[in-house]
């Protein structure tokens, strides 16, 4: 089992009659770059919360650089930077917030974050209540970016943001962060971003992981094949996430073997049209639809 | 020369990598002992992780097209001699079958294929 | 740092009322008081609870917008998820708050009782202060500096009173709207203690501001005795506020 920075084992969280976190199994790798995917109030940020020790769990537990956020709370802190709202002291200026945040990390960089603000274009000398929404979420990254954190946790950090700034994010991240020994666990919902950063993603959904593995053997596991005729004879039934029948073709999208499962439809005398690969957008809309339990990670290898 | 990637499509990012790197080596563009720009370089510009970067460049180093030098740094080795002729055809069969199968589809004539298939090879060149 | 931030929020109620005092002090100085030659000296003492109790408004005031500020603003202004993401324990913000809060509101107070030793300085000497700055009260022989002792002590117990529940309120309700719901219940209180004497006779719910001098109809008779005692007291419920707080915060969800 490699370092995990990030594990969970049956977390829940109840809020009320709703069960927002419900038995999370959550791994992430050292040095990873994870993206947390889900649609919304699919349980991400009270996820994140849980982490972070702002909230506790009803039941389960989580473990942050192996320590509990509920008990080891402070130590977790110091070495992991938290980007949760977007909202800092209403009062304080740019380079206020600097200097106040940089009194909390013992490896805060005063270089680096000159060097993102001057990146991201923010304006330090204006009170963070009067900054346009683009600009607070820029600087609630650069304080976050600027720590020194061996973990950075970041909720939906590019929202909001225009597609230069994304772009410059993401560079930062790359520059900085990924393959560094550094891991960043990020939720979004632009998964065209996630997808070129990310080397590990999990899926959830109603507070449960519908998927967690590698992004490269994500994409290699999923295709898409459309045959023509319908009422097929198939094999492989586990294999196949979805079935969709219309104007005589068959379309399946299959977690596996694909050719193998092509090669059986052209046995039966059945004409494959074609066998896909689908991008990110494609396999997180088929898998949260059909909101299938979490299938274990050896499967994919 | 300049590597583009698109996350969107279907096709895996580090295999769009591997496929430009070899169409460029293939048109001359990167020739023998030609230096590749370093992972992290070209991660970053391209603004994708950089371990998709390094699988694409250990990937073709394993199918000898890439040589990595102790010190660091990517070569170009010239175009794979130690596969068979066998692999060779293995590795190009499943394109080969695609390129059919659209022929087929819009009925081109199998001696209109052939010819598209020749010129896009004398396109490339010489082999370096 | 964090402490840097407290006093940032806060210092702009100490500045002011540091200046209105110092204004009415500029004042007070200049006044020359003349009272009629025959003035009976030994009335004075009967205008000293006056000047207690003329405190007691204007510190419950700054002591009441004191409270707005700390975790309980930042709660409303849903800066909490930034906050309590720093690492630092959930009481060291509570503590740091509180003790910023108290330790502005020192110098207000003496400043204020500076007025009032002044004030009562040239009153003795307009009647001719024939015991050299002192009084009699209850057959003691009590001294101005006593007096204005006494003073800033049941002034700064009122507004540690005040403040800490003020402050109570905005973190229970992680607003600072929090401040509107102390003064209901302050006021309740007031209220409360008129109302209860009159029907449960004999029953007399302890004052807010402690009362240093014990009086029978219109005439001072003594210095309370047990002084120390009512002190502690007050001082142990002060502190129950900040302690509450911080039990309530260690316990909350942070959801904003």
């Amino acid at each position: 089992m490699s370092d995990l920075v990030i594990e969970t084992h049956c977390l829940q969280k109840q809020y009320g009659h709703t069960q927002a976190v419900d038995g999370l199994e959550m791994r992430v790798p050292r040095g990873s770059v994870y993206g947390f995917l889900g649609r919304n109030g699919a349980g991400k940020t009270t996820t994140i919360r849980l982490l972070a020790g702002l909230i506790q769990p009803t039941a389960g537990h989580a473990r942050v650089l192996a320590l509990d956020p509920r008990t080891d709370r402070i130590a977790v802190l110091e070495r992991t930077g938290f980007v949760i709202e977007k909202v800092l002291l209403p009062s304080m200026t740019g380079n206020d917030l600097v200097r106040f945040n940089r009194g909390f990390f013992p490896h805060w960089s005063d270089v680096l974050a000159r060097k993102y603000a001057d990146a991201l274009e923010i304006p330090m000398k204006q009170k963070f209540g009067k900054l346009s929404s683009g600009n607070q979420t820029k600087l609630c990254l650069l304080l976050a970016l600027s720590q020194g954190a061996e973990l950075l946790v970041l909720d939906e950090p590019t929202a909001g943001l225009d597609p230069i700034v994304t772009d410059q994010l993401l560079r930062i991240i790359i520059d900085d962060f990924a393959g560094e020994g550094r891991t960043l666990l990020l939720s979004s919902h632009h998964l065209s971003e996630v997808e070129r950063v990310a080397d590990w993603i999990g899926i959830i959904e109603h507070g449960k992981l519908l998927l967690e593995a590698r992004l490269d053997d994500v994409r290699a596991s999923f295709r898409r094949v459309r045959a023509l005729g319908e009422n097929l004879r198939v094999s492989g039934r586990k294999e196949i996430l979805q079935t969709r029948t219309g104007e005589g073709t068959t379309e399946y999208v299959l977690r596996g073997n694909a050719e193998g499962f092509a090669a059986s439809l052209r046995n039966q005398g059945a004409t494959v049209l074609d066998v896909s690969p689908m991008n990110l957008q494609e396999i997180f809309l088929e898998v949260v639809e059909k909101g299938e339990a979490n299938v274990p990670m050896e499967v994919l290898a | 020369m300049i590597i583009r990637v698109q996350p969107g499509i279907g096709t895996a990012i580090y295999l769009q990598i591997e496929s430009q790197l070899k169409h460029a080596i293939a048109a001359g563009a990167l020739k023998r002992d030609d230096a590749l720009p370093p992972v992290r370089k070209l991660a970053a510009e391209l603004r994708i992780n950089p371990n998709t970067v390094a699988r694409a460049y250990q990937n073709l180093e394993r199918d000898g097209i890439l040589r990595t030098v102790p010190g660091g740094g990517c070569y170009v080795n010239g175009q794979s001699p130690g596969l068979l002729k066998s692999e060779k055809l293995r590795r190009l069969r499943p394109l080969a079958t695609q390129l059919a199968v659209e022929a087929k589809q819009l009925r081109l004539s199998r001696e209109e294929l052939v010819q598209l298939l020749e010129n896009s090879y004398d396109e490339l060149g010489e082999a370096p | 740092m964090y402490l840097w931030k407290c006093w940032r929020d806060t210092r702009d109620v100490l500045c002011v009322s540091l200046l209105l005092i110092g204004i009415l002090l500029v004042f007070v100085l200049r006044q020359n008081i003349v009272l009629a030659p025959h003035a009976p000296f030994e009335k004075i003492p009967l205008i000293l609870p006056f000047f207690l109790t003329i405190q007691a408004f204007p510190v419950s005031f700054v002591a009441w917008l004191l409270g707005t500020f700390g975790v309980g603003r930042d709660l409303g202004d849903r800066g909490g998820s930034y906050l309590f993401t720093r690492p630092r324990s959930r009481a060291y913000f509570v503590w740091c708050d509180w003790g910023i809060g108290m330790a502005q509101l020192v110098p207000i107070l003496v400043l204020l009782n500076v007025v009032l030793g002044v004030l009562l300085h040239k009153i003795f000497v307009a009647v001719g202060d024939p015991l050299h700055g002192s009084v009699v009260i209850g057959g003691r022989l009590v001294t101005l500096a006593f007096i204005v002792w006494l003073n800033f002590g049941a002034a700064l117990l009122l507004a540690g009173l005040v403040y800490s529940l003020t402050y109570f309120s905005t973190v229970l309700l992680k607003h600072a709207r929090g401040i509107i719901y102390a003064a209901g219940v302050l006021v309740g209180y007031l209220f409360l203690e008129q109302v209860v004497p009159h029907y449960w006779r004999g029953i007399q719910l302890p004052r807010l501001m402690l009362q240093g001098f014990i009086q029978s109809s219109r005439d001072v008779i003594g210095i309370s005795d047990h002084l120390g005692i009512s002190v502690a007291t007050r001082v142990a419920i002060i502190l129950l506020f900040p302690l509450a707080t911080q039990f309530v915060l260690q316990k909350s969800d942070i959801d904003r």
